[in-house]
């Protein structure tokens, strides 16, 4: 039930835009014709009957001087009889609009086949470490600005290596979003391969790159044909996960 | 002849030998083939409607939107699941008939000038097209939409315009919520309706343009889908999984043939090919060769403002303004430039555009700077003087091939009403035994209206007629297509002999012996 004066579905909240906006909305629809369908514009109608007649006279005018001179048979105006012709086209547009509706099949993944998607998004580590703000730095900053710790926005690089039996499937860098450099890298990438158990190692550096990876997952997973095996990245426990 | 050209001359003539086809089967103004674009107009509503009737049925959630078309192609067969199928089939129609309308133009050069609007807007038709069909595919929720939804969105991805990949939202079951089948509702309806205000851009510079279907076409074309839609229900595939991946899929071919192309080169390639194709082919009207002239002059002095050629002219490129130079005439007509085709048809139309003047003063009140109605003079003394059998043929530059038929000779012009009646009364005037107006079949007029008003001016309907005095047994017409050679052939013996019989008559009654 409706609650006239609170609550989620109050009446008001429906109403108030409806005051505002029908009246705007309805005058529009008004004026580009709505109104024809009441009024009728006698002037337009007495114009368009003017017109008509004017242009009556002119024909009968062109006739009379044309002399005896009848419209011909014309073959653009003249019916066809060919219905079964006709019957064939329609066929035919029938049978290529629905043919090429579902067919060919389209094979997207072979059988036997599944897919590994490889898919995070993760802020590297700061480029520049935090420092402390002295007290007089503090002070010299507005109340709301006060902030105890004084961080760099960049963020690093992230280098990201996944592996599968030993054979390579991939290897990138993601730089972090946004014109600072200070939101998170993305990876998004796709690989077809064969169901059944994979030795599937990821690895990822999101700090220093010239030291190891700071995040390593690596486990025998049996994968099911046509399952789609996310390789992801949980931000709250900060680890890999396959799932 | 390049590579190219022989090409289009090949579709051509194969729309050419349709066109001869259709117009037995269906008749001129009901052809099929000529009447492309106003049945892809007439699709989008039978799409648009059965649309509407569709929503009622659709429910916009993750798990009500697959269940609910089910339901209609199950349970309410009978009418919902009709409805979606006139749908789907109506949209795949859509993009038949357009891609067909596309060809079509191409194959007859009708892109470059006042038509480059057209043309350049009709690719952006094309782009808003597949974005309203292919987001109606995602609303099914099934696993083609699972396939389209996803290709689509790692499409747009490589633009990097968004913070993290969009494909994202559709990584596992539970990504997705309710409210994103509302946005695809939105962008179902939206996009519809840009798509018809693209295609009202499309046509606004078209004077008088036809975007309705003969009803006999339009009838049967909406029963040839209605039937199609009960023998061939459109279905859907499994409900979507995003932890599985679809193995077999039946594309629709109209909608998806680009997404096999995107798994195959990856998004980028598509990205070139799709904006690198749009921009060719918009830039088409203005890549060479150019074969365009200058446009219709109006000669202030010869003009009286009588409004004929302003009446004729198919594309509404002339304009009545108030007279400019004192003379005692209300108006004067003035050319647009950018929507004039060079067809001649206002010179035809000219009053003023009489051959039956001392040389020196043939000029007309409008007249075409790359053949004036001097130069329409001298081919027609020319033609008179080469036609050795007294029969002179006029005929279009697009038309039948009127040229070395023999005992007669050709005037060749843009288009056949480029001619003004007063000629033929000349020529028959000056000696020639008959004239035979060869030009586009009805219908199939290069300029639109070209032959309908020719034919108009001869039988008296339109001004400038043909005067009384022209005898019309000397006057024939053709309007057939460039590859009946036979008829044209066949037309011109038979004119022949009924010419001779006619100059038998002629000879033995000056002798009195009739």
């Amino acid at each position: 039930m409706f609650d006239f004066f609170t609550g989620d579905n109050a009446v008001w909240f429906y109403a108030v835009p409806f005051a505002v906006f029908a009246p705007i909305y309805f005058s529009f629809v008004w004026h580009i014709g709505v109104k024809n369908l009441f009024y009728k514009d006698t002037a337009k109608i007495e114009r368009k009957r003017l017109q008509s007649e004017h242009q009556e006279r002119i024909n009968k005018r062109r006739e009379s001087k044309a002399g005896t001179l009848q419209r011909e048979d014309h073959a653009a105006t003249r019916p066809s009889k060919y219905w079964l012709a006709q019957g064939v086209t329609y066929g035919l547009f029938m049978t290529v609009v629905s043919v090429f509706a579902t067919n060919p099949s389209y094979t997207y993944l072979g059988a036997g086949e599944a897919q590994i998607k490889l898919n995070l998004s993760h802020p590297g580590q700061r480029v520049e470490a935090c420092v402390q703000r002295s007290k007089s730095e503090l002070a010299e900053l507005a109340p709301n600005m006060r902030s105890q710790m004084k961080c760099s926005r960049e963020r690093a690089e992230i280098k990201l290596e996944l592996d599968m039996d030993g054979q390579v499937l991939f290897r990138g860098t993601a730089v972090p979003a946004g014109f600072r450099r200070d939101g998170s890298s993305s990876f998004y990438e796709k690989f077809f391969i064969s169901a059944g158990e994979h030795q599937i190692t990821v690895r990822m550096n999101d700090g220093d790159p010239s030291k190891p990876f700071t995040h390593v997952l690596s486990q025998i997973v049996n994968v099911k044909p046509t399952q789609n095996l996310i390789v992801g990245f949980n931000e709250n426990e900060h680890k890999f996960y396959f799932k | 002849m390049n590579v190219l050209t022989s090409i289009r001359i090949f579709i051509q003539n194969f729309f050419l030998r349709a066109d001869k086809e259709y117009d037995r089967a269906f008749g001129p103004e009901w052809n099929p083939m000529r009447q492309l674009g106003t049945v892809a107009f007439y699709l989008y509503f039978v799409a648009a409607i059965t649309g509407i009737i569709v929503y009622v049925f659709f429910e916009t959630s993750v798990n009500g939107a697959y269940e609910s078309v089910e339901y209609m192609t199950n349970e309410q067969w009978w009418f919902a699941g009709i409805m979606r199928s006139l749908h789907r089939y109506s949209s795949d129609g859509m993009v038949l008939t357009m891609s067909l309308h596309l060809i079509r133009e191409w194959s007859f050069d009708r892109y470059r000038g006042v038509r480059w609007y057209a043309w350049f807007t009709g690719v952006l038709v094309i782009w808003l097209l597949y974005v309203s069909g292919l987001s109606g595919y995602w609303l099914v929720w099934d696993q083609l939409a699972q396939y389209v939804a996803i290709g689509s969105m790692e499409w747009l991805d490589l633009l990097g315009i968004f913070g993290e990949p969009v494909a994202t939202n559709f990584l596992a079951e539970g990504s997705l919520n309710d409210r994103f089948f509302t946005l695809l509702v939105f962008v179902h309806i939206f996009g519809p309706l840009f798509l018809l205000f693209m295609m009202w851009i499309h046509v606004i510079r078209v004077s008088q343009p036809k975007i309705n279907p003969p009803r006999g076409l339009a009838i049967g074309t909406l029963v040839a889908l209605t039937v199609l839609s009960l023998v061939n229900p459109a279905v859907s595939h499994l409900k979507a999984n995003l932890d599985v991946i679809p193995t077999e899929l039946e594309l629709d071919w109209y909608y998806m043939a680009f997404y096999p192309l995107f798994d195959a080169w990856g998004p980028g390639v598509m990205w070139a090919v799709a904006i690198g194709g749009s921009l060719f082919v918009m830039a088409m009207p203005w890549l060479p060769p150019m074969r365009q002239h200058e446009p219709a002059v109006v000669t202030l002095d010869k003009c009286n403002g009588c409004k004929r050629c302003y009446e004729d002219c198919p594309y509404g490129a002339i304009e009545m303004v108030p007279r400019s130079d004192g003379l005692p005439y209300e108006q004067e007509a003035v050319v647009d430039a950018a929507l004039c085709t060079r067809c001649g048809i206002c010179v035809g139309a000219c009053p003023t555009s009489t051959p039956f003047r001392a040389e020196d003063e043939l000029i007309t009140g409008i007249d075409l700077v790359h053949l004036p109605l001097k130069g329409m003079r001298k081919m027609v003394d020319q033609a008179m003087q080469n036609a050795t059998d007294g029969i002179v043929i006029v005929g279009c530059d697009h038309g039948q091939k009127v040229d070395n038929i023999a005992g007669t000779a050709a005037v060749k012009l843009p288009c056949v009403a480029h001619m003004p009646p007063s000629f033929i009364d000349y020529m028959i005037s000056q000696g020639a035994k008959g004239v035979l107006v060869a030009g586009c079949p009805e219908c199939g007029c290069r300029f639109r209206y070209g032959v309908q008003w020719m034919q108009d001016r001869l039988e008296g309907r339109r001004d400038p007629y043909l005067r009384k005095r022209v005898p019309r047994e000397r006057i024939r017409t053709l309007w057939a297509s460039p590859l009946d050679e036979q008829l044209l052939n066949n037309t011109v013996k038979t004119f022949k002999d009924e010419l001779a019989v006619l100059s038998d008559h002629v000879s033995e009654t000056e002798n009195g012996d009739v």
